[in-house]
This record gives C-alpha cells, sequence and structure tokens, in this order.
C-alpha cells in the first residue's frame, strides 16, 4: 500500500563525500597559488591556466574585500527560501581573486524602490568573510559556506 | 580558407512552446522529417547523426543518439548524443559539419530536442550548469548569474536600463510575426511593461527572461555540390567554438579573459574570429545575426563579441533600431530567446534553421530584404562557451 513515507524513486544522488570535498575552500577561502608565475585561484586549480604549472601550492585567501558588482535574488532556489530577498556580489579578494557570494547583514532596500540592488552596498563597499548555512545537500546533510557582510573593523 | 564544403540541404523545426501530450520523440521525428523532405533525401540515404539535449535528466533517458536513430527508423546509422548546455545544437552541427568534411558520410542528421516543460521548475532544472561546488549549492542559478553580468555591463559601460528592456521589445516584435514562436500573435510589449514586470534577480525582471521551454528543429547536412538538384541549399561558409571558465567569478584575471570579465563575451569573441576567418568575412559583411539572449543583456553582449558592435554600445544601437528589420542588422528575426522560447538543447540548431530560411526569403512578414550572410551564434553556461556559425546564400 502507498505510504507517504515511502521513499521517492531516485537516481545518481550523490553521497556526502562529494560535498565534504570542498570543504576549505567552503569555510576557509583556501584558494591556491601557482609556484612558478605566483597567479592565485579562488577556487583552487590543478593546472595553472597561464603557465600550465602543476606544481600549485594551498594558500588561505584573507577573508576580506570589496563588491564589484552586486545583484538581488528574488526568487530564491528550493533551499535557500528563508529570505525573500538575497542580496549577493561578486567580491574582489584582498589577495587578488574574486568570489561570487551572498550578503548578509545588509540592508536591502527592497521596499524602498531603489534601483540596481542593494541600497547599502555597492560597488566598492568594503566587506568580511563569514560562514552561513548554504543548503541542504540532496542525501540530507546541512551544507554551509561563506558569505559576506560589510567589513565591521578594520 | 573558404568555407568548410558543407551546405544546409533541407531544415525543419517544430512550434517551439508547452507540449504536455508530446514526448521529446514526437518532436524529434517531426523536426527530423520535416528536414529531409525539406532536403528531399531519403531516409535511406542518412548514414550519421548528432543530438543535442541539455536536460536528458527529463526524459528519464541518456544515450539519445543510438534511442533517436532507431526512433527514426535509420539505425544502424552512426548516431551520438551531444551536450555543451545551451549551446549544444550549435556544437552539434560542427560535428556534423565535420563529419560530411572528412568524406565518412554522405549525408548527416543534425537535431536538437528539449522537453524543458517536463521539469518541476525551470531555474532548478538548469542548476547542474552554474558550478557545482561553489555557485549551485550556494543558491545561485543562471538568472542570478546574469543579473550580476547586466549590472557589470550597466556599470562598466554606461548602458541604460531602458535600451536593455528595448531588446525585449524588439523579440516580441519579431516573435508575434513566427509562427513557431512561443509569442506568436501575441501583443507588443513596451519598455515600461518590461522594466515593471516582477523582480526576478534585480536588476533583471521576468519578461527580461527567456522562455525555457518545448520544442525541437533539425537540419540535414551534405556536401555542397552533393545535395540534390532541386533543393534550396545554404552553404555553411564557417563553423568555431571556443571555451572559457565557467565558475562567474573566475572569469576576473583569468589569462583566457584576456583583460575583460563579466561584461564582455570572450568566448564568442574567439568563435567568431574563427568562424570570419574561415567563411573570408568581416564583420561588417554580416547583414543579419540570430544571437544567444536568454536574458536581455545577453543579447547586446553577444553583439558586441560578434564584432557587429563596439564593446559597450550594442544595447544603445539596437534600441535605436539598428536591429530592427529596416536595420543595419536585423537580429534575433525569430523572437530570440525571450520571444521565440528557448528549448536549450534545440535552440543551436533552431537559429541555424531561422537563419536558412531567411536567406531562402521564405519568412514572410519578418524576411530581411535580400540577406546575403548570417551569422548564428551559441552560448552554453555563463560564457562558459560559445559557437558561431556563418551561412551564406550560394553564390
Ligand atoms: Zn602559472
Amino acid at each position: 500500500m502507498w505510504s507517504p513515507t515511502e521513499p521517492v524513486y531516485r537516481i545518481a544522488t550523490p553521497t556526502p563525500a562529494k560535498a565534504w570535498r570542498s570543504r576549505d575552500g567552503r569555510y576557509r577561502l583556501v584558494g591556491n597559488r601557482c609556484e612558478d608565475c605566483v597567479l592565485p585561484f579562488f577556487p583552487k586549480r590543478r593546472v595553472c591556466p597561464q603557465c600550465h604549472s602543476r606544481s600549485l601550492t594551498e594558500t588561505v585567501l584573507a577573508p576580506y574585500g570589496r563588491v564589484v558588482s552586486a545583484a538581488e535574488d528574488r526568487t530564491p532556489l528550493i533551499g535557500h527560501v528563508g529570505r525573500d530577498s538575497r542580496p549577493f556580489a561578486i567580491v574582489a579578494l584582498e589577495d587578488g581573486p574574486c568570489v561570487l557570494t551572498e550578503l548578509v547583514d545588509v540592508d536591502t532596500g527592497t521596499d524602498a524602490g531603489g534601483e540596481g540592488g542593494p541600497t547599502t552596498v555597492t560597488e566598492g563597499t568594503e566587506v568580511e568573510l563569514v560562514v552561513r548555512k548554504w543548503r541542504r545537500e540532496a542525501s540530507g546533510p546541512y551544507q554551509y559556506g561563506y558569505k559576506f557582510r560589510p567589513r565591521r573593523a578594520r | 580558407m573558404n568555407g568548410t564544403g558543407v551546405v544546409i540541404a533541407g531544415a525543419g523545426v517544430t512550434r517551439h512552446g508547452f507540449f504536455p501530450s508530446r514526448d521529446w520523440k514526437d518532436l524529434v521525428v517531426e523536426s527530423a522529417y520535416a528536414a529531409l523532405h525539406d532536403a528531399g533525401v531519403s531516409p535511406g540515404e542518412v548514414s550519421g547523426g548528432f543530438v543535442s539535449v541539455s536536460l536528458p535528466e527529463t526524459f528519464e533517458q541518456q544515450n539519445l543518439g543510438a534511442i533517436a536513430a532507431d526512433e527514426l527508423g535509420l539505425a544502424p546509422a552512426a548516431f551520438s548524443q551531444v551536450g555543451a548546455a545551451c549551446a549544444g545544437g550549435t556544437v552539434a552541427l560542427m560535428n556534423g559539419v565535420a563529419a560530411i568534411a572528412s568524406g565518412a558520410v554522405r549525408a548527416v542528421l543534425v537535431i536538437g530536442v528539449e522537453k524543458q516543460s517536463d521539469a518541476a521548475s525551470t531555474a532548478d532544472s538548469m542548476l547542474h550548469f552554474p558550478d557545482a561546488e561553489y555557485e549551485a549549492p550556494a543558491g545561485f542559478d543562471y538568472v542570478d548569474l546574469m543579473a550580476l553580468m547586466h549590472d557589470r555591463y550597466v556599470r562598466k559601460y554606461g548602458a541604460t536600463h531602458e535600451a536593455i528592456a528595448q531588446w525585449v521589445v524588439q523579440d516580441r516584435w519579431y516573435a508575434r510575426r513566427n509562427p513557431i514562436a512561443i509569442d506568436y500573435g501575441r501583443a507588443a510589449l513596451t519598455v515600461a511593461e518590461v522594466l515593471d514586470s516582477p523582480m526576478v534577480s534585480r536588476p533583471i525582471t521576468r519578461a527580461a527572461c527567456g522562455r525555457a521551454c518545448d520544442g525541437a528543429s533539425a537540419v540535414v547536412l551534405m556536401r555542397a555540390g552533393g545535395a540534390p538538384a532541386d533543393c534550396e541549399p545554404v552553404e555553411i561558409a564557417g563553423i568555431a567554438q571556443a571555451t572559457g571558465p565557467n565558475v562567474l567569478a573566475a572569469k576576473f584575471g583569468h589569462p583566457a579573459s584576456a583583460g575583460a570579465d563579466i561584461a564582455e563575451a570572450v568566448p564568442t569573441e574567439v568563435a567568431a574570429k574563427k568562424a570570419y576567418a574561415q567563411a573570408g568575412i568581416e564583420p561588417h559583411h554580416i547583414g543579419l545575426a540570430q544571437v544567444h539572449d536568454c536574458f536581455s543583456v545577453m543579447g547586446p553582449l553577444h553583439m558586441e563579441g560578434l564584432g557587429i558592435f563596439p564593446p559597450g554600445k550594442a544595447a544603445a544601437a539596437a534600441a535605436d533600431g539598428e536591429t530592427a528589420l529596416d536595420g543595419r542588422c536585423p537580429t534575433n528575426t525569430d523572437g530570440g530567446r525571450i520571444g521565440l522560447g528557448h528549448p536549450t538543447g534545440a535552440t543551436g540548431v533552431s537559429i541555424a534553421v531561422e537563419s536558412a530560411l531567411q536567406l531562402r526569403g521564405r519568412c514572410g512578414d519578418r524576411q530581411v530584404p535580400d540577406p546575403d550572410i548570417a551569422v548564428c551564434q551559441s552560448m552554453g553556461g555563463s560564457n562558459a562557451t560559445s559557437a558561431v556559425a556563418v551561412l551564406r546564400r550560394p553564390r
């Protein structure tokens, strides 16, 4: 007999090991740097796209940066519905690489009718790393990762 | 160089829209047999094929090459499945050109198909294309990535939201006149309606989004001079593909970006230069273009990548009418991704079908006067890949 607790048929659902492998990048912004041409990368790369070196050294990138481009997600995906509006941005990190990140602890200005994204965050705004919940993995566990907020203290 | 030596001998396309009662196999058979009929080629003459699809998950089926070949009654012909996200159709076309040029096969079917209406959510259905480690799980889908590109384009080049919205108005203008378009026969749109429609990911509104939908399209490729005497062949003068980083933020400072970032369509520029060199043309020769406007801002970005307008100038040029039917380079004459609809795996083939029909002068009241050279471009991912084909009316 059908019961609502009967498992739904699914194929190719990744095990938790898949997301576990990217934990250092998600929690601490671990990137790497080419030993030959010193170009820094986030996410970590296996081959340097500039000089094709395979000698790359892991490095924890400084958790600070500046907003380059900003937008505001008004239709969050399944698994991200806690906020009606999710401001997000591309942030240029102090160490060079850029990251795409959700922004927290900012006034989105959603009701103010403003244009071009969150009112208190714009090109050049200084931000800092925090760790927050991303979404549940398909296999069940909650996945956490970086988000950024306006920088507080220097 | 001068051309690929390959022609489109026949073209076929289904209505683009939402068809709950039609399976992907129905769409493939309709478009492929329309193309064969158009070419005057009998099924038994086809010895190879490529099937482009971006979401076989919605079919709960893989290995579509073999399955399509058998469904079409063409087994044991050599068919395979091609994937390059939303550029897959043009990449399949490139594979087909290579197969004909190699001399291994005499007639090839290139088919694109998608059943987006079978996916419970089209935002989620495309979520395996953004980066699997740092974009999708952090909650970013394509509209979010393109919202950043839109914001960057406006900030970097001073383009206006109004000019970008005009792109949508133009797509609707053409789509209303295209009987296979999802928006065929619908009312004209205004810039205010585009800007005032509900916000999806600021600054992108719902009206500025491509319409993921169902549809299939197909072309029959043959060697120039080898096509049936009574068909109307269109020459594939050049075709090329290029790639770039898939992670959006990684485009900043990436060696392949050559100083550009997310406000430029770098792989489009690289592929276009190769395709133009093969065809022996310059951007100013192009009198008709189909570009990958999955969101409004992407239309101008790709027009600039194609070299038809200078960086940062395409949105304003389109708003000034330069891409309208009586403009310098009519663009997305089928209605584009926003007005025609975007059956993602089929799109790259659909734009080749539209270009071929335009070059033959068969497009009714959206017909461009006397086009000679048409370019069609499709993008996979957020400029992770782009493919460009140059089509020419036989001389
Ligand atoms: Zn290097």
